[in-house]
């Protein structure tokens, strides 16, 4: 019998913040695993958030948008 | 905006069903959501969800992208978009069957806030599923600390139970299981059933209208229509947003309490982005999640996000999943905008987003002249609890409010109108005195107390009332007591909400820090009342636009005639002097002349 | 001595035309006129409506008269200074409304502004609690300061609306008797008379708006009815919203009932037709220059509604005839929105200029205009009998808009009516799911002047498989104003749960309701007393919206309470398709309906029988679904006889509009000249 995640074991997209159920889109950033619920989150992580905010955007993500697999 | 022959070509590269047909077909299923709306609202049992309206019905297509909408609240725009797609992902779209309905109010998968509850339907055609229809509507009590589920809490325990999604009807079989523990973690158990048998029942209506539609047209030419009508609406918000000028527009402002931590207000920062035909909305840099339910789910911050860009954009454009493509809200998971668990968010739905949409619509102002000052910024909700000592049971009434609007650039703001996150109705004072041991004392137009402007903001209203009963309770989410919203352009700041309590042995109103020590005036749980105890809300004018020495003298006379402004103020706030009734024409040419304009500073 | 034949007549003054029709005793005719309306001086277009008819006036011994005077004056807010006494703490009701708005996304929207303005609202010291107790007497001094507020400031008449003033009616009733002590000739509207209702604001809303309307409605009223007296007419009595007639002193006494009288008419007629022609159920499609009604009639019975809103936050809350509006008339525009769509009204040319056809300088393509460049409205048949249709204005207004579509005009055309066809079909599906039925098992009855030409797509758009066109559709408000009869309706508040019922309340209610009927019949010169229906509006506790169920006109006992509740079990299931047996019921307003004995109204029948009719030539049509004019005959429906029969495709024209035959219909002529029709392959 498996336990079904709970939300704080649920991934979240590094880019807009929500939580996802559907297919993950998965990227490497500034040497880190990161996680995104769509090809579009992709593009604005990589052509606003990081131009906006520098590397260390990084260090302000909570957990759940880095993938550990 | 650009000619709109180039539009209609680059539309027509796309756009393959004919056109008469897809005008028919969108048609259609907006009168389908209205009729599901329609139902909902006659068979419903919790005032909040009848009176108030406080639901939303939506249809979407086989790849859960939303369709059509009949919004009596806009305030779920981000939770139909999001919650409904996690939920039924969560489930399995391959674990559906005809007959299913899902529920689910868990705030962190991108639902609002607790007491909301998202059903969906997926709708079959010959195994085959080709859309879904769902509700999201606002349950009166689920369990929690505070009868009515409203107040301050500190963690989602005490806000109440959170189902996460789950199957209520499985091949039409009501899920006894479920909802046995549903209602048993509810004060109000046959309301609730009630509720949910009118949403499901609007459900079932729905599905039949999409099958009618497919046995119409046909499934290829619906299936056509569906992705067509995404284009369209895709295309024209991106030709809206592409005749706004790119740019970063950042506006700061805050929550000035969180009712459970003293001396802290909570920051807010809002960039809205605007690249070529592309929007971001993002509120990376807002504090961490509040202590107590004055915080914000990723369903309610994009709601916030999506109503502003909505309020702005041409309301010709149909709402669908097209205009969503190239608008994002970033709303960092963690943060005061998308708390994380276990955070409370109770208050943050109702009282953060008008606080959140009138700050972006701060941000379109610094481009567009439609932009109106910010409201009163509050619903004005105060729940009232205890047993009702007629009947020996438990009661929990809820009461809303409607707010000033902002003055803008073409007018003064309406008065006494609810917050634009919404569009509730008020309760009838005759019903709610029936039903619950409640009597009001009196309900009206607050004279003016703020928001003077060229075009001034709206008048807010005053409530006195009593409750009696046993162990009678008052709780409270109403923000912007302290720090009001500011006036745009020149305009005065707005006024700010009171909330006031006065037992027979005081002399004077008592706001609830002094009564009852509470931390914030207007956000507290269970503050206990006896019989005979009164309790006033009066809410804010709206914001002020322009300078107010720059206001038609008649338009200062009629607000004197209406008993709303004193000779007094209209002279010192827009320097217009009233004798006999009438406008001192002289008088006010020479207090105006070589005056500047002195209207109150922004939020700090 | 020349005995004249009596008549009874019926007419109904519309925003262009006056229409009349009249049944003649005697010979058992009915005559028919149309004339343009004469609002400033209504008499005159009764009058010039009977010469065209060829009637004469004096003939009259009943004219029924339906008017929007009372809809248009609140419309324009131009009735009478209005002051409002309302429970002291409570003025602003009407103010601040339902702190909703009709559209979410409208920043700029401005707040319907209320009808009496604040200074005028004055707050009086009583109070009355939710049982009836009163809490703070009628302070009769302070009473009296707030009257002479009003008095100074000059107002025309007085609302008076107390909270609970349906459960203790006296402080009203004393107002009034200190208002007439200061000011013997001022108008008062007492809610406890208007509307004994729960629901503080639309009550004094509704209240408000009787106040407005009484002194205009009472002048032109008395001035209409001195004249009617003076051209010999033998009584005058006025149309109501709930659809019955009342006479003229009488309406002018509760103008409120007036508003919205408009489309009762054409309901009372259609109902008629559907019972004399034994349909099962009515779904009117009322189509004229600007706007189109919708309507259901279950069993031929005209459905009410108490939620009516004229503007937005102004409610009207009387019961009076359900009719759904949307704005698709003959002169509805097409225009191309942003990206491209074509979207029709409900902006409208109106009757100045109206449509492009009109020929009066209208340059936007109509409804109208599309239906003649598809050949569907013909020059051998000119509007009203009179006004000629020229074709290349309509050509040219959607030349327009086909260039700007880039598809030929015919197309163009073609999805105007279609697209105008779908929304009107969506109004009428809403209608009869209001009411939880089906509107295949439904008769579509087209009238107006632009029904009957669209009846058959209607009618395809909803899988309807008969129609009932009327004999005269362009004149059917008319002739429901000739056909209605005397109907009062008394309501009364008496909330009640099932656990803690009070038989014996209820049993007064109804006797007190019913011994007012019989009073009210007797002043209006009644012999014999009036109908009596009794029904009650009941919901499950905790609901919202009631639904009303009848009651027997028997001894109300514990068993007739059982069998109400059953009857609204059932009825619940039937519209929500669920029930909550276990669940507590909640009973609020007692109703009771008192008619007139039906005066049987005999409608002429054709003189001429016929199996086969001729047509009188042909048109050029363009058909639904078609790219290519077809011919197809022209009939003329003069020439009909009882027994006709005719075959789509067709083209039938008449003075007063169009009828469009489609391909797979088939009409048959009844003994009165109505057409019924029957779609072949409809309803699958």
């Amino acid at each position: 019998m498996k336990r079904p995640l709970e939300v704080y074991e649920r991934p979240h997209c590094a880019a807009c913040g929500q939580l996802f159920t559907w297919e993950q889109v998965t990227k490497e950033r500034e040497g880190r695993k990161l996680r995104f619920c769509s090809t579009n989150c992709v593009k604005i992580f990589d052509n606003y958030l990081l131009p906006t905010y520098g590397s260390g955007l990084l260090m302000t993500l909570n957990g759940s948008v880095f993938e550990t697999a | 905006m650009s000619n709109s022959t180039s539009l209609k070509q680059d539309i027509e590269n796309v756009v393959k069903t004919d056109p008469f047909v897809l005008e028919i077909i969108r048609n259609y299923l907006t009168t389908t959501c209205e009729e599901m709306g329609t139902t909902m609202m006659r068979t419903s049992f919790s005032p909040i969800f009848n009176e108030a309206r406080d639901f939303i019905v939506v249809l979407y297509d086989a790849e859960v992208e939303l369709l059509a909408q009949v919004d009596y609240v806009p305030a779920m725009l981000g939770s139909a978009r999001h919650g409904v797609k996690l939920a039924l992902h969560e489930v399995g779209i391959d674990n559906l069957d005809p007959g299913d309905v899902i529920i689910m109010n868990d705030p962190y998968r991108s639902n609002n806030h607790i007491p909301e509850h998202i059903l969906i339907k997926p709708v079959f055609k010959d195994s085959q599923i080709v859309g879904y229809v769902g509700s999201i509507a606002h349950m009166v009590d689920v369990g929690g600390t505070v009868p009515g589920a409203f107040g301050i809490h500190e963690n989602c325990f005490q806000e109440g139970m959170r189902i996460a999604p789950v199957k209520l009807f499985k091949r039409n079989q009501q899920q006894d299981d479920i909802l046995k523990l549903i209602l048993a973690n509810t004060r109000t158990p046959e309301f609730s059933y009630g509720d949910f048998m009118a949403m499901v029942g609007a459900l079932g209506r729905g599905e039949k209208r999409i099958h009618d539609l497919i046995d119409r047209y046909g499934l290829e030419t619906y299936t056509q229509a569906c992705f067509d009508m995404k284009k369209v609406s895709e295309r024209l918000m991106r030709k809206q947003i592409g005749s706004w000028p790119d740019g970063v527009y950042e506006v700061d402002d805050c929550f000035e309490s969180d009712g459970v931590t003293p001396n802290r207000n909570w920051q807010l920062k809002s960039k809205l982005v605007i690249r070529g035909e592309e929007m971001i909305i993002d509120l990376t840099g807002s504090d961490e999640p509040a202590n107590g339910s004055m915080a914000m789910t990723y369903g309610s911050s994009s709601s916030a996000g999506y109503e502003a860009v909505f309020q702005m954009a041409d309301r010709d454009i149909p709402i669908n999943e097209g205009c969503y493509r190239c608008i994002t809200v970033i709303s960092p998971y963690g943060s005061l905008t998308n708390v994380n668990y276990p955070h409370a968010s109770m208050a943050g739905n109702t009282e953060g987003q008008p606080v959140l949409i009138d700050m972006l619509l701060r941000g379109f102002a610094q481009f567009s002249d439609d932009a109106p000052a910010p409201d009163g910024n509050s619903c004005g909700l105060v729940a009232l609890g205890g047993i009702d000592e007629r009947t020996n049971l438990p009661f929990a009434f809820l009461s809303l409010e409607g707010i000033g609007w902002g003055g803008s650039k073409y007018a003064d703001g309406n008065s006494v109108q609810f917050s634009k996150l919404g569009n509730c109705a008020t309760q009838s004072i005759e019903i709610v005195e029936s039903r619950y041991p409640v009597t009001h004392l009196s309900y009206e137009i607050e004279p003016f107390r703020g928001g003077a402007g060229k075009h001034r903001g709206g008048y807010g209203s005053k409530r006195v009332m009593q409750v009696y009963g046993k162990d009678l309770v008052a709780s409270s989410g109403i923000s912007r007591c302290t720090m009001p919203a500011p006036g745009l352009n020149g305009g005065s700041n707005a006024a700010v909400n009171v909330l006031a309590f006065k037992s027979p042995d005081d002399v004077n109103w008592r706001s609830a820090t002094d009564k009852f020590g509470t931390v914030a005036p207007g956000l507290f749980s269970n503050a206990p009342l006896k019989p005979d105890d009164k309790i006033m809300v009066i809410t804010a004018n709206g914001a002020g636009y322009g300078d107010p020495f720059e206001r038609d003298p008649h338009a200062v006379l009629t607000d004197f005639l209406d008993e709303l402004l004193s000779p007094e103020q209209a002279e010192a706030l827009f320097k217009v002097v009233i004798s006999k009734e009438k406008v001192d024409a002289a008088a006010t040419a020479a207090l105006r002349r070589g005056t500047k304009s002195k209207a109150e500073g922004v939020l700090p | 001595m020349n005995t004249i034949s009596k008549s009874r007549a019926g007419a109904d003054a519309g925003g262009t035309f006056t229409d009349f029709v009249a049944l003649v005793g005697g010979s058992r005719e009915l005559k028919v006129g149309k004339t343009l309306s004469t609002p400033n001086d209504p008499a005159s277009a009764i009058e010039e409506a009977t010469r065209r008819a060829d009637l004469p006036i004096e003939s009259i011994e009943l004219l029924i008269y339906g008017t929007t005077v009372a809809t248009n004056t609140l419309l324009e807010r131009k009735g009478a200074k209005v002051g409002l006494l309302a429970t002291l703490g409570f003025r602003d009701l009407i103010g601040i409304q339902r702190v909703t708005r009709p559209d979410h996304f409208d920043l700029h929207w401005v707040k319907t502004p209320a009808i009496v303005p604040r200074r005028l609202r004055r707050g009086v010291k009583e109070r009355v609690l939710y049982d009836g107790a009163v809490d703070t007497p009628l302070d009769e001094a302070n009473l009296r300061e707030e009257i002479q507020f009003l008095l100074d400031e000059k107002v025309e008449a007085i609302a008076v609306a107390y909270l609970f003033s349906f459960m203790h009616s006296a402080h009203e009733e004393r107002t009034r008797q200190i208002i007439h002590e200061m000011a013997p000739e001022l108008q008062v509207s007492l809610s406890c008379e208007v509307l004994p209702k729960w629901g503080e604001f639309p009550r004094t809303s509704t209240t408000v708006i009787d106040a407005h309307l009484k002194p205009l409605l009472n002048t032109y009223l008395k001035a209409l009815n001195e004249r009617c007296n003076a051209n010999g007419i033998g009584s005058l009595q006025i149309m109501q919203s709930n659809g019955g007639a009342l006479a003229a002193l009488s309406a002018a006494e509760t103008p409120a009932r007036l508003v919205k009288s408009g489309p009762a008419g054409g309901v009372i007629a259609a109902a008629h037709l559907g019972k004399l022609t034994h349909q099962k159920h009515v779904l009117i499609a009322d189509m004229g220059g600007t706007s189109f009604e919708a309507g259901f009639m279950p069993n031929c019975d005209p459905c009410f509604t108490t939620r009516e809103e004229l503007e937005f936050g102004v409610p009207i809350a009387l019961n009076m005839i359900d009719v759904r509006s949307i704005g698709a008339g003959g002169g509805s525009i097409a225009r191309i929105d942003e990206a491209g769509i074509l979207k029709v009204g409900p902006q409208s040319a109106g009757s100045n200029p109206g449509p492009a056809c009109y020929g009066q300088g209208g340059t936007d393509a109509t409804i109208t205009d599309a239906n003649v460049v598809l050949g569907r409205m013909v020059e051998a048949f000119p509007l009203g009998g009179h006004l000629k249709l020229n074709r290349l204005h309509s050509e040219k207004a959607l030349k327009r808009l086909a260039k700007a579509m880039d598809m030929p005009l015919t197309r163009v055309a073609q999805g105007i009516v279609e697209i105008a066809v779908n929304n009107m079909a969506q109004a009428m599906r809403l209608v009869t799911i209001d009411r939880g039925h089906d509107p295949r098992d439904a008769t579509l009855v087209p009238y107006g002047g632009a029904g009957p030409l669209h009846a058959c797509q209607l009618a395809e758009a909803l899988q309807i498989k008969k129609i009932l066109v009327p004999r005269h559709p362009g004149a059917l408000s008319a002739l429901g104003a000739l056909i209605s009869e005397t109907r009062f309706d008394y309501r009364q508040t008496l909330r009640m749960l099932s656990s803690t019922l009070d038989i014996q309340r209820a049993v007064k209610v109804y006797s007190e309701l019913e011994r007012k009927a019989a009073e009210d019949f007797e002043k209006e010169g009644f012999a014999t007393a009036p109908l009596l229906e009794r029904t009650i509006e009941l919901r499950y506790y905790g609901q919202n919206f009631e639904l009303e169920v009848s009651v027997t006109s028997g001894t109300l006992d514990e068993a007739a309470f059982k069998q109400i509740v059953i009857d609204f079990h059932a009825e619940h299931d039937r519209i929500y398709g669920y029930t909550l047996p276990a669940q507590e019921i909640e009973f609020l307003n007692l109703n009771v309906a008192a008619r007139a004995k039906h005066t049987v109204i005999e409608l002429p029948k054709l003189d001429k029988s016929m199996s086969k009719v001729e047509p009188t030539g042909t048109a050029a049509v363009i058909l639904p679904g078609g790219d290519e004019p077809e011919i197809v005959p022209l009939y003329d429906r003069e020439t009909f006889g009882v027994g006709a029969v005719l075959k789509g495709p067709a083209i039938i024209g008449q003075m007063d509009t169009t009828t469009l035959l489609a391909r797979n219909a088939i009409a048959t002529v009844d003994e009165w000249g109505n057409m019924l029709i029957e779609l072949e392959g409809a309803n699958k």
